[in-house]
């Protein structure tokens, strides 16, 4: 009878020790790290046959994401449609330029252009806060293009690869 | 205990391993692709001379042997709404005016049969986009009506007139 409750206590304590371990250690290596949608590319009403283009600073039309991170090396990845899908299988076109993309952080006033085509690295610091990326781009319609209501979605990926 | 113990160790690591060093967030791109939309007279409708004691019929979708067919020619790539404001009558000056009842119906050209029945043209269907991918196409409408000989005895001679406006509105 001795020997089961010991055993079990002894169990117990290498288990409580292990969750120590790894319940301590990782938070320390861990960067916070969040990113939260904020603003819908929006390319409103279009002509067919006219080009609509959405410049990253435009503060009502771009998308755009909040990003909360703590002090690190990052790397942000931007999945980009190629199209909008409307009605039917109709689709509109859309093209990204090399600096459809803008990183901010506002505490510094910094602002970078990037080219959301390809993955973009940044860094903060200590004091830097939030950060947000805007994203801007073009719909270029078709001169017969259907009439309606198109639409896709956009992501972004942001990876902390390094303090 | 064994068991127990491991399950609390698993229970443990699983909130860890959600914890990665990446975060990702989406949105909606989105745009609405106006629709192309003009509207234009081809003719106005015209009874012609009309005896007193006569009666007058314009029929959409048959060539008149007198008197003309009002046309609108509509083009359009979406399905298209039409509604019509509709005078009850004819107006000349101060006379009694005179009562008319119009009708309407869709035609690929502007003369010539309709596409599906004649309707009164204060409650016109939609004319739904045939091709349906954008492309633009062009819809007729045919304007005829009815005046009774009744309403035409003792009629104070002279030319009377009124408006329809129709207003087509892209669908989509």
């Amino acid at each position: 009878m001795r020997m089961v409750k010991g055993s079990s206590v002894r169990q117990v304590a290498v288990g409580l020790a292990t969750w120590c371990t790894l319940v301590g250690t990782p938070p320390a290596a861990l960067a916070q790290l969040s990113v939260f949608p904020v603003r819908n590319l929006t390319f409103g009403q279009v002509s067919p046959g006219v080009p609509q283009v959405v410049p990253p600073s435009d503060p009502t039309r771009r998308a755009a994401f909040d990003v909360v991170a703590a002090k690190g090396q990052y790397t942000l990845t931007v999945t980009l449609p190629a199209v909008l899908v409307g009605p039917g299988v109709a689709t509109v076109p859309l093209s990204f330029g090399g600096t459809d993309g803008l990183f901010e952080v506002p505490r510094r006033s910094k602002l970078d252009p990037f080219d959301p085509r390809v993955p973009f690295s940044f860094r903060l610091n200590q004091n830097d806060g939030n950060a947000a990326v805007y994203l801007g781009g073009t719909a270029v319609p078709a001169s017969s293009q259907r009439p309606g209501n198109y639409r896709a979605t956009l992501s972004i990926l942001i990876t902390n690869t390094g303090v | 205990m064994k068991k127990i113990t491991i399950l609390a160790l698993a229970l443990a690591v699983s909130p860890l391993a959600v914890s990665a060093q990446s975060a990702a967030g989406t949105v909606d791109a989105s745009a609405t692709i106006l629709a192309y939309l003009n509207v234009q007279n081809v003719a106005n409708l015209d009874f012609g001379n009309i005896a007193a004691g006569s009666g007058a019929t314009l029929t959409p979708g048959v060539v008149p042997g007198s008197g003309t067919l009002g046309v609108l020619q509509i083009n359009h790539n979406s399905e298209v709404s039409v509604s019509v404001s509709v005078p009850a009558a004819l107006t000349m000056g101060a006379a009694p005016p005179l009562p008319v009842t119009f009708s309407c119906g869709y035609s690929l050209a502007a003369a010539g049969p309709l596409v599906g029945a004649a309707q009164a043209c204060g409650a016109m269907s939609n004319r739904a986009s045939t091709l349906n991918n954008g492309t633009t196409e062009t819809t007729y409408i045919q304007v005829g009506g009815d005046i009774l000989a009744a309403n035409t005895t003792n009629r104070v001679p002279g030319t009377y007139t009124g408006s329809l406006v129709f207003t087509v509105t892209a669908v989509y």
